[in-house]
């Protein structure tokens, strides 16, 4: 009758509940933990794509100048420095991957090079688009020694970068991040001689 | 059953791939290599035997009319509890293990043991069988993964995170690409199951004849 209806709902909806409860406090355990893991992460690629800077500050007027030029991937933008000196650019790019957003920390120095190239996070295809995140990708020769007036393209795409095998729109995801970086660097950097 | 053959009959007779054809999709995507299957077994274990003891805890306190949602439930909740805790006290193999996590809730192995076993079984009866499911579970990952990293890649464990970068056997431009794509995922599982039916198959045979 209605009443063993009655408590099949009311077992479920218990259920859910003390489920939904426990996630809470889990999740309210975890949060601050896994936030500080990220900032922690965030800070360490920031000077692993930049090494020649210590300090990093956030410049969000240029960022919309860089905005407005097209460059609308670029979500962050720090100006690192060593001491008071300038030391370069890092941009933080936020791409469409294969299955997943892919964040990347592009630094490029002073001079207009390309200073390095990190993934922060991603959720790409395990065992082909997650090697995106690799030395092997990200410190190829088609990524050392560029100038921020170039821009790069996969093999595929006619470019000098070697995509990762099986996983060329991981691949095209991140050039075209690392592109934006080096245009809008190419474009503070040019403003900044005038 | 007793405790041992609980165990064993989760590694080998009812082995969760070769056996019960469940969490294909899981094993297909992750079986591309080893350092994979390992990371991918080991989370769905752990999640494997939490959950079998938990409902196993509730069996008589959940009416059957919504036993299926009830367990959803309960094994959505542990496998975020065990995302969440892991991302923030070990968050070096939890960026390892990384997506392999949320994928465990669409591993039917998880499902399947709840109804068929840790359902109707004590609590720690249902560890046990959660514990032999999730090595067999495993141990098909890892051989399945053999198959296709190495003819695949030409290399075998490689494991970069930990800064080893594998055995190498051939070159990688040898190596068969399909073998780490869906495609060579289905023909390798296919294949082994193949092999293993007919084996089962002759010592049938053997044990009637």
């Amino acid at each position: 009758m209605v009443k063993k209806e009655l408590r099949l709902v009311i077992v479920l909806t218990i259920i859910c509940v003390v489920a939904g409860g426990i996630l809470a406090w889990v999740n309210s355990v975890t949060e601050p933990r896994i936030q500080a893991q990220a900032e922690l992460a965030k800070k360490k690629a920031l000077q692993e794509s930049l090494p020649a800077a210590s300090e990093f500050r956030s410049e969000q007027l240029l960022l919309e100048q860089v905005h407005q030029a097209g460059n609308t991937n670029l979500s962050e933008l720090f100006i690192g420095y060593h001491e008071t000196e300038k030391r370069g650019l890092v941009f933080i790019a936020d791409v469409r991957g294969y299955s997943s957003t892919i964040r990347l920390v592009i630094g490029v120095s002073a001079d207009g090079q390309l200073a390095g190239v990190k993934v922060i996070s991603q959720a790409e295809t395990p065992g082909l688009g997650v090697k995106i995140t690799e030395r092997d990708f990200l410190e190829q020769p088609a990524l050392q020694r560029v100038s921020s007036a170039d821009q790069l393209a996969v093999v595929k795409d006619g470019g000098n970068v070697q995509a990762v095998t099986g996983a060329t729109i991981s691949s095209r995801a991140v050039v075209r991040g690392v592109n934006q970086a080096l245009a809008a660097a190419h474009l503070l950097l040019e403003a900044k001689e005038q | 059953m007793n405790k041992w053959q609980i165990f064993k009959n989760g590694v080998f007779n009812e082995n969760p791939i070769f056996r019960l054809v469940l969490g294909m999709c899981a094993t297909l995507a992750v079986s591309s290599a080893v350092v994979n299957g390992l990371g991918m077994g080991l989370a769905t274990t752990v999640v494997l035997v939490g959950s079998n003891m938990i409902i196993s805890l509730m069996r008589n306190v959940i009416p059957k009319e919504i036993r299926i949602p009830a367990y959803v439930v309960i094994i959505a909740t542990f496998t975020t509890i065990v995302d969440k805790v892991m991302a923030a006290s070990t968050p070096d193999l939890h960026k390892v293990l990384g997506i392999f996590i949320p994928l465990i809730v669409v591993n039917c192995i998880i499902l399947a043991r709840a109804e068929a076993f840790a359902s109707k079984n004590t609590v720690i009866d249902s560890a046990i069988d959660g514990l032999g499911m999730g090595i067999g579970f495993t141990l098909a990952l890892t051989v399945l993964g053999t198959v296709r990293e190495l003819l695949g890649t030409g290399t075998l464990l490689v494991a970069k995170d930990f800064g080893f970068s594998g055995i190498t056997f051939f070159p990688k431009e040898n190596g068969v690409l399909l073998m780490i794509l869906q495609p060579g995922a289905f023909i390798t599982l296919g294949l082994v199951l193949a092999g293993i039916n007919w084996w089962v198959r002759k010592k049938e045979e053997k044990n009637n004849g």
